[in-house]
């Protein structure tokens, strides 16, 4: 039954019962002045939070069992399903990393009526986790092939793709708690989670996966209250003159770096892990982003002082390719991925061409040449054709071939004594402006220098349980999969790009 | 810059949009809020997207828990309007039994 008491009310009292932590120190200094005011535009109470949980709760996990009645998991199209074993651990970890970093933001902001909403939210990314873990349980349990779903954590934090996600999300909790909030709040919770969380659930059912789209719908509905908490600490903050820069600064950092990772592996996701495309990432982007966020949101506090990023011209641009360097990068690289990646047919290439112009010919001999070898029968692998295998970018960590492989933007300098390549002007700034934050990370092909491809197989684990058959495959076909032994054949070597 | 770099960022060129927006998830609390709006606001834009209902309009969006309870032939209120709702944009109200979103810096408490 609906509440007879007046929410205003009572949210006005509840701001009464104010306390603060023990130890005040945070975790990391901030350069912020922190004002104790802000506004929770949605008035959240415990009370409420709990009931509207509940509620959420009930009606996903009966979807989910509304799911299994109907046969769900064996409609969905393998494609899609193959795509999700690496995106939807990606999302949990994103999930894992904003649990602490919520913790550090509420303790960091003392002001009670952003702590409210912060507290709820550190319940939510809990709660994410559990909705996410439900949903690869069932596909661990009735997808028709589950390889891959049943060691997904795992397996991210050791693939490049994983990477990926780890460079990105641990930006939530490490480092300023201002810069956090506008990471994780306004950046990615504002302007990306629409892409990833409302806009995918089209392209799920699109392609049969109705128990995927019910979760992610409900995980983004505490989203939106997420937003808020970034809109109400960011108005606080804007109080103080002296925050703007710092403001600016922080959304030119993590707009670039959210663009790199999240384009690149939702825009793959939503077009490489579909045989139903709904429409074109670049136009989702133009929607949710452009005008939705920078338009409505950015752009209108702009009175205040903020700015909207100065590469956001470059990152509309980039939008149109990098899922596709992406996507090739992936399936290049088959044999040490946790799924199967599937070849692109003719009705998939003259789809891609029709919607970005010139794809045919920056990917299309690519992809004729992935189907060709796709049969162990083959004997090849398309890492042989490479004059060389591309360096991670130290920053955002996705291969140096960005935007497209025929214009990549590549920079390799020294530092501390090694190579360290970024993709991008973007990412070059990044890692100069903030060093210590990213100066740290090794390399995969640093790892696995000198080695034989089936012995990083082998050691990466990423065979089925017959101890032999790869988990990756170069198609969604079951008939004749590759095993370690045909990878053995080939002999390719692991060769560090950096190396000295 | 790049010459891959492409002008077509069209609200940029327009400045500040006063559009606002939310997106409701299929379902019949959804059906009935849709219904409602077209009603009300009939300038509200809404689209179908497969297994949700954006909703956009110029200047404010307002969701009224007691009319939206008469058509639904029971209560609810915010919150369980609100877990209807998988995203918003603008400047979002929640107050008593009506939910609110703005194109402007409103309420007057968060200026």
């Amino acid at each position: 039954m609906p509440s007879k008491r007046s929410l205003i009310d009572v949210h006005e009292k509840s701001k009464s019962y104010d306390w603060d932590y023990q130890d005040t120190d945070p975790k990391y200094p901030s350069r912020f002045i922190i004002p104790k005011t802000g506004k929770d535009p949605f008035r959240m109470l415990v009370r409420d939070y709990v009931r509207m949980e509940e509620e959420k709760d009930s009606r996903t996990y009966g979807a989910l069992d509304g799911a299994l009645r109907m046969g769900v998991a064996e409609k969905v199209e393998p494609r899609f399903m193959e795509a999700l074993k690496l995106t939807l651990p990606d999302l949990t970890n994103a999930e894992f990393q904003a649990v602490s970093g919520v913790g550090m933001i509420a303790r960091g902001i003392g002001n009670q009526e952003l702590r409210q909403g912060y507290y709820a939210q550190m319940l939510d990314e809990v709660r994410h986790t559990q909705l996410e873990m439900g949903l690869r349980r069932y596909y661990v349990e009735h997808a028709p092939d589950p390889s891959g779903w049943d060691i997904g954590q795992r397996a991210l934090y050791q693939h490049p793709g994983g990477h990926v996600s780890l460079a990105l999300f641990q930006n939530f909790n490490t480092g300023d708690v201002i810069d956090s909030v506008i990471n994780l709040n306004v950046v990615v919770e504002t302007a990306y989670t629409n892409i990833l969380l409302v806009a995918t659930p089209e392209v799920a059912v699109a392609n049969g996966d109705h128990a995927l789209a019910t979760t992610f719908l409900s995980i983004q509905s505490d989203e939106a209250r997420h937003m808020a908490n970034g809109y109400g600490t960011l108005f606080a903050v804007l109080q103080d003159e002296s925050n703007v820069p710092l403001v600016n600064e922080a959304l030119e950092r993590h707009f670039w770096h959210s663009h790199r990772g999240l384009d690149a592996l939702v825009g793959w996701q939503a077009e490489y892990g579909a045989v139903n495309r709904p429409g074109a990432y670049k136009d989702l982007w133009q929607e949710w982003v452009a005008d939705d966020f920078i338009g409505s949101y950015v752009d209108k506090l702009t009175e205040f002082g903020v700015k909207a990023p100065t590469r956001l011209a470059k990152v509309a641009s980039d939008v149109s390719w990098i899922h596709h360097s992406t996507a090739m990068a992936f399936a290049a690289i088959w044999p040490l991925n946790f799924w199967r990646s599937d070849v692109m047919g003719p009705a998939d290439m003259e789809w891609f061409d029709s919607h970005y112009p010139g794809w045919a010919e920056v990917y299309g001999a690519f992809w004729h040449g992935h189907a060709a070898m796709a049969d162990p029968s083959s004997g090849r692998l398309m890492l042989q054709e490479l004059p060389s295998l591309p360096p991670f970018c130290q920053v955002c960590q996705l291969p140096c071939i960005m935007p497209r492989p025929d214009r990549s933007e590549i920079r390799v300098f020294e530092h501390g004594g090694r190579n360290i390549a970024v993709c991008s002007e973007g990412c070059d700034w990044i890692f100069h402006r903030w060093p210590k934050a990213y100066e740290g990370r090794k390399s995969f092909w640093h790892k696995y220098n000198g080695w034989d491809l089936a012995d990083v197989i082998l050691d990466l684990g990423f065979v089925r349980p017959d101890g032999f058959t790869l988990m990756g495959q170069p198609s969604v076909s079951l008939e004749r999969l590759w095993t370690i032994d045909d990878i053995r054949r080939i002999g390719f070597e692991v060769k560090d790009p950096l190396a000295s | 810059m790049t010459d891959l770099v492409q002008e077509k960022v069209p609200s940029r060129r327009e400045g500040p949009r006063d559009t606002i927006g939310i997106t409701l998830m299929v379902s019949a609390d959804t059906e009935a809020a849709v219904a409602m709006i077209r009603e009300e606001q009939p300038d509200a834009r809404v689209s179908f997207r497969g297994v949700t209902y954006k909703i956009e309009r110029d200047g404010v969006l307002e969701f009224d828990m007691g009319r939206l309870g008469e058509r639904l032939g029971r209560p609810i209120d915010t919150n369980f309007f609100l877990v209807n709702m998988s995203t918003y944009y603008g400047r979002m109200d929640v107050g008593d039994g009506v939910v609110r979103i703005h194109s402007d810096i409103l309420p007057e408490r968060f200026k």
